[in-house]
């Protein structure tokens, strides 16, 4: 077989795999809006409201918000994403937040599990800066924020799987 | 009375040393070098330019898989990856592996084109590890739905310029009498 001829197959592999990966997003992309919004579906970040599971958040979803961005403190790198608040109004009434309303976000990175609280008040206060932000590659989000308790990489709440709401 | 012949190592010593150099460096390169590029896989511009010069100086076929092997323990000891250290290993395996392939397949990493499908493979390697682990582990992924098909491309022009990178590296190394100082090293 002349070189030619393999580089062309290593070619034709890689449209191959291009066209695989179009598909397998196609699906996926359909599978998650019909996903039954009364369980939490494996793969996704899951909302709980009073310990109540209220949904899954989807990406679908999520493209109708405005797009967010802010500087962050630590390495002065711009974080994309979406606000928090438009977030959460996505998928909880208004009225049932109050300013004392807590929201908690458990998120998992190298197998540990960690957890932070905000307030609605705080998720509110532009100065914030409270971002949910899809990583790069889309394989995680993680929550940032320019707020002292969410202003370091350390603090940063990585791989987010959950966010709780209490509002009592 | 024969004495036994000691049977010939695969990897010389020299090799070995030279291969376990590069592993450290794919790791460097991955803490320090940080592209200003907002694109996902753009860390294999770098990256993959380091395995087809690492490809290039040690030309025998596994000799990118351990590369993969080592700078993926060696990344998963340091702390490297956001999901877990088999999550770190595989991904870097993966690249070492994919660039390994390609070498084998086209003869080496000589010819542009072989070094350019190298990189390019090699990137889209580790990219779609890590997509296929997010599932299977049942990571909270629903947005790599939505950026599969952007990731791809994205990993494949990264890939691509890293494969060029490497080549030219390896140019610019034989121009420079590296590769007679390796054959005497050797």
């Amino acid at each position: 077989m002349s070189q030619k001829t393999r580089i062309w197959i290593v070619v034709a592999a890689l449209v191959v795999v291009a066209a695989v990966l179009a598909g397998v997003g196609f699906l996926s992309q359909n599978q998650a809006t019909q996903a039954p919004a009364t369980t939490p579906q494996p793969g996704m970040i899951h909302l709980y409201v009073n310990g109540s599971f209220a949904a899954n958040l989807l990406p679908a979803e999520m493209q109708k918000l405005p797009a967010a961005t802010f500087v962050d403190k630590e390495q002065g790198k711009t974080q994309k994403g979406y606000w928090l608040r438009d977030v959460l109004q996505l998928y909880v009434k208004e009225n049932a937040l109050s300013p004392s309303t807590q929201i908690t976000f458990t998120g998992s990175r190298q197998g540990t599990e960690k957890s932070a609280t905000v307030t609605w008040a705080e998720t509110l206060d532009p100065a914030n800066h409270i971002l949910f932000s899809p990583s790069n590659d889309g394989t995680s989000v993680k929550i940032a924020a320019t707020m002292d308790k969410l202003a370091t990489r350390d603090n940063w709440i990585q791989g987010l799987t959950q966010i709780g709401v209490q509002t009592k | 009375m024969s004495s036994p012949v000691a049977r010939p190592h695969y990897f010389t010593t020299f090799e070995l040393i030279l291969l376990t150099l590069f592993s450290a460096l794919v790791v460097v390169d991955k803490i320090v070098l940080h592209l200003p590029l907002d694109l996902p896989g753009h860390s294999g511009i770098t990256w993959m330019a380091i395995l087809v010069v690492a490809r290039g100086l040690v030309p025998k076929a596994g000799a990118l898989s351990l590369v993969g092997l080592l700078s993926g323990l060696l990344a998963a000891f340091l702390g490297l990856g956001d999901l877990g250290a088999i999550y770190t290993v595989f991904s870097y395996l993966a690249s070492g592996v994919g660039v390994d392939l390609i070498a084998l397949f086209l003869g080496g990493v000589e010819p542009i084109a072989a070094a350019a499908l190298a990189g390019i493979v090699g990137n889209v390697a580790k990219m779609l590890v890590k997509t296929g682990m997010a599932v299977l582990l049942q990571i909270p992924a629903g947005f790599v739905a939505l950026g599969l098909l952007y990731s791809f491309f994205t990993n494949t022009v990264a890939g691509l310029l890293g494969g060029l990178l490497g080549w030219l590296l390896l140019r610019a190394l034989r121009r420079a009498g590296f590769f007679l100082y390796l054959a005497e090293k050797r």
